[in-house]
């Protein structure tokens, strides 16, 4: 049961070079600009059009968050890795996915999006990217100190399938209450006419994308937080180059499209108060790493069993949504009124979590 | 002889309770792990240390015996 190609450095970066080109393939056809790909975007999208939040030109049932955990289902039960597990602190996975979700609408996009928009030539995400790192340091600090939400349990196989039905169910709304041309509402879902939520790829083509993504997902691990956590704790750079290959591929295939747009302003869905973007992914980094994994990670490790992982991104999809229902999320005209107190409070939680998590020395 | 348990922790504990065993501990260490993504980070780090490993599968259960400093 040898994971061969994809376990090795090749492998890795294999896998990030078709999730960045499938990103930049995905803006071509249609999604938002340097968000061909976004967790945190895209989960809002999705907490939108079930009315989670009423932010109208956010809301999309996006298929490529189900695509996502459904390719990565598909290749742990391929290989024989599908293991349900569960019962690693749920509630503190909860919430720290809720942190994650409105450190990301304070930037602007998830770590992906954020190597996305450099991918693009918005110089702002520089900003948040150094964030992100920060945020990484310091949740790799208490994980050097035994931090620890505990070790999960094996658990039966409809438990570990719930997420995943969750997802077909999911798809299958999308499927059967499709946008009507113009109309914010059909008997069920909420679908943005204006704004980043109107701008769609075709459903097939986000999905078959994401199910491969997904699929090169799994099998590599590949994992933002995870690339900067073992470069600095451990010296081993497998995951980074993966992560690097990610954001070349994205570069050439912007460059190829005419998506490219080198400088500060005007950048698409991005504001410029860098202090904010680089505070914005320090909550990320930091709450992320606590939790074991990036957001996209999280839908992989979803994917294969893991419901803890399904309970962070509920509470990923939660946070997003109270982000723009207590005007915490920011925007292009910059920061939401509370994006700050909301912002502040939740890095501090995240202390909280972080400081309690701390195993006792026996 | 020391021995580290660490099937169901997220990552990179696993690989964080080795990496801090393998500075300590001169002598063989017992890993028990459950996860590949895990198994598959550890196995890196091993290949550049100077210890032998000796690797067994019992279900989802991987025990790894790596071997004293030589």
């Amino acid at each position: 049961m040898s994971n061969g190609f994809f376990s090795s450095t090749k492998g890795v970066v294999v896998a990030g070079l078709f999730i960045g080109l499938g990103a930049a393939v995905l803006q071509k056809l249609g999604n938002p600009g340097n968000m061909g790909l976004c967790v945190a975007c895209f989960g809002r999208d999705v907490s939108g059009a079930v009315g989670l939040h009423r932010a109208e030109v956010v809301q999309y049932l996006r298929p490529e968050i189900m695509g996502l955990v459904l390719g990565a289902f598909a290749a742990a039960i391929l290989s024989g890795e599908f293991k349900p597990r569960m019962g690693s602190s749920p509630l503190i996975r909860f919430f720290l996915g809720a942190f994650v979700g409105i450190g990301a609408l304070i930037f602007l996009g998830c770590p992906w999006r954020a190597l996305l928009r450099l991918a693009g030539g918005d110089w702002n995400a520089i900003f948040g990217i150094i964030g992100l790192a920060v945020g990484v340091l310091i949740g790799a600090y208490f994980i050097s100190r035994n931090f620890s939400l505990g070790a999960s349990q094996k658990s039966t196989l409809l438990f570990g399938l719930a997420f995943v039905l969750l997802m077909i169910g999911l798809l299958y709304l999308r499927v059967a209450y499709p946008p009507i041309e113009g109309q914010a509402k059909n008997d069920l879902l909420f679908y943005s006419v204006g704004g980043p939520g109107s701008q769609r790829a075709p459903l097939w083509a986000s999905l078959i994308f994401a199910i491969v993504i997904g699929y090169f997902g799994q099998r590599s691990r590949f994992c933002s937080i995870g690339a900067i956590q073992n470069a600095v704790l451990f010296k081993q750079f497998h995951l980074l180059l993966g992560v690097m290959g990610f954001v070349a591929a994205a570069f050439v295939a912007n460059l190829a499209f005419g998506q490219f747009h080198p400088g500060f302003e005007k950048q698409p869905i991005a504001h410029q108060l860098q202090f904010w973007n680089f505070f914005g992914l320090v909550i990320v980094g930091f709450g992320a790493a606590l939790a074991g994994g990036c957001p996209g990670r999280q839908l992989f490790l979803a994917g294969e069993g893991d419901a803890d992982a399904g309970v962070f991104v509920l509470g990923l999809l939660l946070g997003l949504a109270m982000a723009h229902n207590f005007s915490a999320a920011s925007s292009g005209a910059g920061l939401g009124p509370h994006g700050a107190g909301i912002g502040v409070i939740s890095l501090v939680m995240i202390f909280l979590i972080a400081i309690t998590g701390l195993a006792k020395k026996a | 002889m020391s021995a580290i348990d660490a099937r169901g922790l997220s990552c990179p504990q696993p690989l964080s309770m080795v990496m801090s065993a393998l500075k300590k501990e001169k002598g063989p260490i017992t890993v028990l792990i459950n996860s590949e993504s895990a198994f598959e980070s550890i196995s890196r780090t091993l290949k550049s240390q100077k210890r032998t490993v000796a690797i067994s599968r019992n279900g989802d259960e991987i025990t790894l015996e790596i071997g004293p400093l030589s």
